[in-house]
């Protein structure tokens, strides 16, 4: 196990590895994705009071998973980062913070286009979860933009570092608001197994299948563009060169 | 673990402590700025100054709500269950507003108490359910928010949960 993390904490020997797995969790998405999509869309029933503006809680949900997963694996890079310089944990950090931004602004786009026909406003001022969840994607787009206001790559990546794990108060932030202070947004639902309780699994399980497909989408993007930065950052080691020889532009 | 890595982790972890109780403290000390809106005891205790802009956040009341008819200008009160108070608003309400739904209310008390409104909003609870299992359960006598209830506490929904 640890002998495997090794592996992956090399450039050359990461992007030998996931070769593969891009493949498999690009099929393992679509799969999910459609699944889930249709049947949230299609087959789950109408909520008693929303009608069918409750089905935006099928990608608002699990995008808001993906917003606070992507910044728990950004933070776990950050630390091994400055803790013990691994390269790799710098690469995956500064990959995934556009999925994490992208993922953020979807929860609010979706949120908001869920509000109008439900409270009746897109945006209300002053409501912990909502403002808590638009300082979250200030803070992605702040780590973005960070990195590139250094002239060297290892002041960026440190700084950036440095934000990311300060970023982090936030996140139990956006998860309690709706418990500690009163907000228009209501709590997280209790998930029940009975047919006949609130929330019973015919409405949540298509949202765990799209919340999978969101998680294997997750990986996937950022697989492909970890490989993509290890290549420009690799791009003078002999297996980049060796990689592409053949090539046009290297012939 | 090598010193110069011990020293590191030891900057990492006192600026991280740091920073989170700098948050938290501050966050303490303005808990009462971030809550959304007043609730009817706090207006009825005299938290709030006539004219003052504010939030109101309740029920409303059952049996409370009076239309005018020919216009668009509506009255009700709006309850968390200990205070009422009373709220006039004219313009057009959220599709989920009817009597015992949660809302939140802009707008200010005037000098005859009622609270003038200038937007309603309808707060939305966290259960989700089908519009044939809610049937089914009221055809069987059996009240959906009571049924609702067995995960959730017994406090109105428009409250946060007491800590």
């Amino acid at each position: 196990m640890m002998n495997w993390l090794y592996q992956l904490a090399s450039p050359k020997l990461f992007y030998a590895m996931t070769n593969r797995l891009v493949v498999w969790l690009a099929v393992i998405c679509t799969v999910l994705f459609t699944i889930g999509v249709i049947w949230a869309l299609l087959f789950a029933p109408p909520d008693y009071q929303m009608g069918h503006n409750y089905r935006i809680i099928y990608i608002h949900v699990p995008a808001a998973g993906l917003m606070e997963g992507c910044y728990y694996l950004m933070s776990l890079m950050a630390f091994s980062y400055l803790m013990w310089q691994i390269k790799m944990a710098d690469i995956v950090a500064e990959a995934a913070a556009p999925i994490g931004a992208m993922a953020t602004a979807l929860v609010l786009v979706s949120g908001a286009l869920w509000g109008k026909p439900t409270w009746g406003t897109y945006w209300i001022w002053g409501d912990a979860r909502l403002t808590s969840s638009l300082i979250m994607l200030f803070i992605y787009i702040g780590i973005i933009l960070l990195r590139e206001a250094f002239e060297s790559p290892e002041s960026g990546a440190k700084v950036s570092a440095v934000l990311t794990l300060v970023g982090l108060v936030n996140i139990p932030i956006i998860k309690y608001s709706v418990e500690w202070w009163a907000v228009l947004h209501q709590p997280a639902s209790q998930l029940s197994m009975r047919d006949t309780a609130a929330n019973p699994p015919e409405i949540w399980v298509p949202a765990f299948i799209v919340g999978f497909g969101m998680i294997a989408f997750f990986f996937w993007v950022l697989t492909l563009r970890v490989r993509n930065e290890i290549l420009f950052r690799e791009r003078k080691a002999q297996w980049v060169r060796q990689l592409f020889d053949g090539s046009p532009q290297h012939a | 673990m090598k010193p110069h890595r011990k020293k590191k982790l030891g900057i990492i972890l006192f600026v991280a402590a740091g920073l989170s109780m700098t948050v938290g403290l501050t966050l303490f000390a303005l808990s009462q700025n971030i809550d959304l809106f007043y609730t009817p005891t706090q207006v009825a205790d005299g938290e709030v100054e006539p004219g003052q802009h504010i939030r109101i956040g309740g029920m409303v009341k059952e049996g409370s709500f009076q239309s005018a008819g020919d216009s668009l200008s509506v009255q009700f009160a709006a309850t968390d269950y200990a205070h009422d108070v009373p709220i006039h608003y004219e313009g057009i309400l959220p599709d989920l507003f009817r009597e015992g739904q949660g809302i939140v209310v802009e707008g200010a008390v005037d000098e005859a108490g009622i609270f003038q409104a200038t937007r309603v909003l309808a707060k939305h609870d966290e259960n989700y359910m089908s519009a044939e299992v809610k049937a089914a359960l009221e055809a069987a006598g059996v009240a959906p928010e009571e049924h609702a209830a067995s995960g959730a506490g017994s406090r109105p929904a428009f409250l946060p949960p007491e800590s």
